[in-house]
């Protein structure tokens, strides 16, 4: 069955499947299943441990990094994965937090993350509180070397930043953009003083309006347990789910007026002004769509 | 201490983290890994916690409790000096149970069709929609019919009960079950009554009207 | 199509509390957010908040404003002009960020919508000052030509589009007929007067068996 776009952004780039572990004790008889571009796959180790990949029968390129596995649909050359120096840091917790489906267009998912106007609505108490409503001005550039998007200067006002958070605090953020369906956000650590840790967003789009959205934690944090800073993250991800599921058209407008942009909407004009760029069509609201 | 076996986004630990804050008690939450991890269906869980594999578990001193509506019942029964929330007569009690049985329904419907789509459980989806659209017709039938009475709440009392916690949060979530609220019109009301309720906390997914 | 530059019944009118809920419902596919300002008024709007999409029945009534419950983008009654961005809190709003907003009556007991963005200066039809009880609405799982069909055998008569007088339990009943989507519609019942303790089960028993009836025949 051939995947559900020829777009080359999609096909021609590495998109995830998932953590890595999942794959663990699974053979060619028992294979792990998963989805992705409207495509049943099948996953195990070999004999030496290296993931294995098909895609009704068709073996794919595959990659292990930072903990969860890559492929490549597409006929072209296969362009390295983004750089994530600090997954490799000494001292630096390493967290799965699962993935998780909704029903929404991978890039609706994305913008949602780079956005912090929603944090005092949607993340009440913990990202945000009313009346610290302000999005005050920050930055956006596309690095010329990588052609990922940065957002920088970014800060906003924070009951309770995470999970080990002990009070409120100017929250400072980076946000970056490595891929259409690949972001990160870098936000002070409270733990330690002068480091950030990240959050990586990584969505596996299963079709144009469905997607399972993976999230890896890189952190220093010597207290919480695994299982509450997944809770913390579950809880702002849950908080999100039914807001992203719930916008129309699923798709993400790139153009046109269907969808009115502010000052404040920086980071979501920039990348959304960079898919138009790359002529992106997966995942995407054209005017003859419904 | 009363301690619970809880997890972020499940409806039924939701259901006594709720009571358990109306009732005014402190608790220890204790995070379980539900997903990825899969820790309510580890060995030590099966074995010590709950050998069902299921959150919440309760645990009051050495008592131990599964099961979301017996927790309700036993929080209310042994806490609620109000007696607001498990009234003491045998007809209320008769009606707070058939709908807990109800609360069940959801749960094998709602929350099944809803994990299915969140975490890729397996689950039948035709027969989690029609068992849905049944419980759910169920309530917006009879909250539409006494809403006009002094006696508007799920198990016809005029204050909410167990009944109503019990059947609340997968009701509420039921958009992430891709079921439609703009079908069941009682229900959306109830719903914004009881997000409405003095002292209402929300849980992710169920917005919080206060900000 | 024919139908839009009439009026429409999309809920009951006592359902609507000025300052309080918001009503997310369906007219011919067309997703509406109604809500009652504070001062009163009923508002009918598309269900989309034109920043990024999200239903404005999702949100919060603010005095005479809805505010959208992702980014708390506030929208005047009346005209559904947005009003205040949080996120901008010192700067003004352009005028063109707006909800579209649909003609809406309050007219026996019900909240009437006009889909045509031109108000029609007609009013909604049936007897205009029939002071009635509103009983409850329901959905009926068919198309609506099927439950027409349906009503006539039942013994209703109808009235005017989508009103329709008939008897369940042998109290008169008036039955408004919402046309959400091709599958499904939104029963709005009323009675003459407000039903006895006694009256009050047999009445709805009657209302859930036209339920069946509608329903028992084949989905088309």
């Amino acid at each position: 069955m051939p995947f559900c776009t020829e777009d080359p952004n999609v096909r021609n780039d590495w998109l995830t499947i998932g953590a890595a572990r999942a794959l663990d004790g699974h053979t060619p008889q028992h294979p792990w299943h998963t989805r992705l571009l409207d495509n049943n796959l099948v996953a195990w180790r070999d004999a030496k441990f290296q993931p294995v990949v098909h895609a009704d029968g068709l073996r794919l390129p595959t990659l292990e990094q930072y903990g969860y596995v890559w492929v490549f649909t597409g006929d072209g050359p296969q362009r390295p994965l983004f750089e994530l120096p600090e997954f490799a840091e000494s001292g630096r917790r390493i967290v799965d937090c699962g993935g998780i489906g909704v029903a929404t267009s991978g890039l609706r998912v994305i913008e949602n993350f780079l956005d912090m106007g929603h944090f005092p609505y949607i993340h009440t108490g913990t990202l945000g509180r009313v009346p610290h409503t302000e999005v005050a001005p920050y930055r956006t550039q596309v690095d010329a070397t990588t052609g990922e998007i940065w957002a920088l200067d970014c800060h906003f006002f924070q009951p309770q930043a995470s999970a080990s958070a002990a009070g409120g605090i100017d929250a400072l953020y980076r946000y970056r953009v490595m891929q259409p369906f690949t972001a990160a956000l870098y936000k002070s650590s409270p733990n330690r003083a002068q480091v950030q840790d990240v959050i990586g967003l990584f969505v596996q789009p299963l079709d144009d309006e469905h997607v399972i959205a993976h999230v890896l934690l890189v952190y220093y944090e010597e207290q919480l347990s695994d299982a509450a800073m997944i809770a913390f993250q579950h809880m702002i991800f849950g908080q999100d789910k039914p807001v992203l599921e719930s916008q129309r058209p699923r798709r993400l407008p790139l153009q046109g007026t269907l969808e009115a942009h502010m000052r404040c909407d920086l980071t979501s004009a920039t990348y959304r002004r960079w898919l138009r760029q790359r002529d992106l069509r997966f995942g995407v609201h054209l005017e003859t769509t419904p | 201490m009363i301690r619970l076996y809880d997890y972020e986004l499940s409806g039924n630990c939701y259901k006594l983290r709720l009571l358990l804050h109306w009732l005014g008690l402190e608790y220890e939450r204790i995070p379980v890994d539900f997903h990825p991890g899969r820790a309510h269906r580890s060995a030590f869980f099966l074995q010590h916690i709950n050998p069902l594999g299921q959150l919440p578990v309760l645990a009051d001193g050495d008592f131990l409790l599964r099961d979301a509506q017996a927790c309700l019942v036993y929080l209310a029964s042994r806490y609620d000096t109000s007696r607001q929330w498990y009234p003491d007569d045998a007809k209320t009690r008769g009606r707070i149970t058939s709908w807990l049985a109800s609360a069940d329904d959801l749960t094998r419907s709602v929350a099944a069709a809803r994990q299915h789509y969140s975490f890729a459980l397996d689950a039948d989806i035709p027969r989690c929609e029609a068992l849905a659209q049944t419980t759910l017709r169920l309530m917006d039938d009879a909250l539409a019919e006494q809403q006009a009475s002094t006696l508007p709440w799920l198990a016809g009392t005029s204050l909410p009960s167990i009944a109503d916690i019990a059947c609340f949060p997968y009701a509420a979530l039921a958009s992430e079950a891709r079921i439609d609220l703009r079908r069941y019109p009682a229900l959306q009301r109830w719903i914004h009554a009881m997000r409405h309720r003095s002292g209402f906390i929300a849980m992710p997914g169920i917005l919080d009207p206060a900000l | 199509m024919s139908a839009y530059p009439l009026w429409h019944p999309v809920a009951a009118a006592q359902n609507l509390h000025a300052g309080d809920n918001t009503i997310a419902t369906l007219l011919y596919d067309q997703p509406l957010a109604l809500w009652r300002s504070a001062s009163g008024s009923v508002q009918a709007w598309e269900d989309r908040c034109p920043h990024r999409g999200v239903p404005l029945s999702l949100g919060r009534v603010q005095g005479d404003r809805l505010a959208c419950a992702y980014h708390g983008w506030q929208y005047a009654a009346q005209d559904g002009r947005c009003v205040a961005i949080p996120a901008m809190p010192d700067q003004s709003v352009p005028g063109k960020v707006c909800v579209k907003s649909y003609p809406v009556q309050e007219c026996q007991g019900l909240v009437w919508v006009q889909l045509a963005q031109a108000a029609d200066d007609a009013p909604p039809p049936g007897p205009q000052s029939q002071s009635g009880c509103f009983l409850r609405s329901l959905i009926a799982d068919r198309p609506i030509a099927q439950i027409d069909a349906a009503l006539v055998n039942a013994g209703f008569a109808q009235q005017a589009p989508y009103v329709w007088h008939g008897a369940l339990d042998n109290s008169p009943v008036r039955l408004y007929a919402q046309t959400a989507s091709a599958k499904w519609c939104v029963l709005h019942l009323f009675g003459a007067q407000v039903p006895t303790d006694a009256q009050r089960p047999p009445l709805f028993a009657a209302m859930r068996g036209l339920r069946a009836v509608i329903e028992a025949t084949h989905e088309v």
